[in-house]
């Protein structure tokens, strides 16, 4: 992988990604760094990497890499899920952010990384370090609480 | 037990998102549908279940700095090849400079070095002798370039050189050296005693005219040795040695007349002419020519 195919994985994956993070995390500064940490680390790996599976490599290390800030800034972040809990927007991009805060956090990646980023069950399974069965139910949970908190609205 | 439904309830999800998403076979499909036939709580969650249920993707949503991330990346990742490029380089300058310094160490030694210097050579008119087969070629290394040092070795030797003759003269006798070299050394002595001082001084080489004091004190010691009528080879040799322009045809007859005569006396010119040599390094070359011309 020489500079200009990794501009190339830029173009094409950054903004996936940056949903991605954004949406799981709920806060886009902090999205932002991930993404770089995500991309860095892919350079760095570049040797390493399945150029085939470039997608599903960045992806599984932005997971890992929200999980530890999600860890580091627990407290925060499930007080500011709070405050979009209680008060819903209806505008559109509102509306997501409130439709996916107010999932579980593994329903939310489940999700996103199905809907918005066409992962099979397989490649979330190995995103998201769990088994195929678990991706199922989560997303399952998920498309339910989906139409009950749709219904709410 | 409790758990046992938990696990079972999640495998049952698991298995009715395969039916709704309708990714079963037939076979197990139908299974899924009796089961849920026989379970209206799975059939209450089938219902609730919407495939097509999703969370509208914001597209709108973009990362706007890929090229800032680009540069980010790239110029970190520039920064750590070119601080590698850079412990390579110095490394190499590092290994480079060693290498100038022991060369120019060496090539110094080797100029600097009285054995191989150009100058000294180009100085002497016997420089196409082969340095390795005389047999001065060790006591060279013992020759000090400094003027000063060589200049008080030699006013040492000289002093021992006017007190040598006479020991000279008796081991000579008893070592019964031939007449007719005693006869020829006297007539050949007579000219050097007969030239004025001035005249040998004229006949030095350019590279001698600069030291005044040495043929002086060396014309002393000759015409010391001339009064007595005693001269030795050796100071003979010490006079061809300074004054050789003049005296080298001279002191040459004397020599081969030596030569001609008894070998010791050749081992004898040779331990002298080693011995000056120590002192008097710019006759080398021609005191080993003397010695080859001798030894042929």
């Amino acid at each position: 992988m020489n500079e200009k195919d990794f501009k190339r994985l830029i173009e094409l994956h950054s903004d996936g990604l940056f949903r991605y993070l954004a949406k799981s995390m709920g806060d886009g500064e902090a999205a932002k760094d991930l993404l770089q940490e995500c991309f860095l680390s892919l350079w760095n790996n570049r040797e390493v990497v399945d150029s085939n599976k470039v997608k599903s490599y960045l992806f599984a290390t932005a997971h890992n890499s929200m999980l530890k800030a999600i860890r580091h800034d627990k407290v925060v972040q499930s007080a500011s899920f709070e405050t979009r809990c209680v008060q819903p927007d209806l505008e559109n991009s509102q509306l997501i952010d409130y439709l996916l805060q107010s999932l579980g956090e593994k329903m939310r990646q489940c999700l996103i990384l199905k809907d918005w980023q066409g992962f099979s069950i397989k490649e979330i399974a190995q995103i998201m370090q769990m088994s195929e069965e678990n991706v199922k139910i989560n997303l399952f949970r998920a498309r339910i609480k989906l139409k009950e908190l749709k219904a709410k609205l | 037990m409790k758990e046992n439904k938990k696990t079972k309830n999640a495998n049952i999800e698991a298995l009715l998102f395969d039916y709704a998403e309708g990714n079963l076979s037939p076979k197990e499909r139908q299974s899924v549908e009796r089961l849920i036939e026989s379970n209206p709580e799975y059939a209450a969650l089938l219902q609730a279940y919407d495939k097509n249920e999703r969370v509208e993707c914001p597209c709108n949503v973009l990362f706007e700095d890929k090229e800032a991330l680009f540069g980010t990346i790239c110029k970190e990742n520039k920064a750590v090849v070119f601080s590698a490029r850079r412990k390579r380089t110095w490394i190499y300058s590092a290994a480079a400079v060693l290498l100038l310094l022991i060369v120019s160490a060496v090539a110094i030694n080797y100029f600097i070095s009285p054995n191989n210097s150009t100058t000294q050579l180009s100085e002497n008119k016997h420089y196409a002798i082969d340095k390795n087969k005389t047999p001065f070629q060790e006591n060279k290394t013992a020759i000090q370039p400094d003027k000063t040092a060589f200049r008080s070795a030699e006013t040492a030797f000289c002093s021992e050189q006017v007190q040598e003759p006479v020991s000279q003269e008796e081991n000579k006798s008893k070592e019964s050296t031939d007449t007719v070299l005693q006869m020829q050394e006297q007539t050949e002595i007579q000219e050097p005693e007969a030239q004025p001082q001035e005249t040998l001084l004229a006949v030095q080489s350019p590279k001698e005219e600069s030291k005044t004091e040495q043929p002086k004190i060396i014309n002393h010691i000759i015409l010391d040795e001339s009064s007595d009528k005693k001269f030795s080879p050796q100071s003979l040799l010490f006079a061809w040695l300074n004054e050789r322009l003049s005296l080298e045809q001279k002191v040459a007859k004397v020599v081969d007349a030596i030569s001609q005569k008894s070998i010791e006396s050749i081992e004898k010119l040779t331990n002298i002419i080693s011995k000056v040599q120590n002192r008097r390094k710019e006759y080398e070359y021609v005191e080993i020519v003397q010695v080859k011309k001798i030894k042929s």
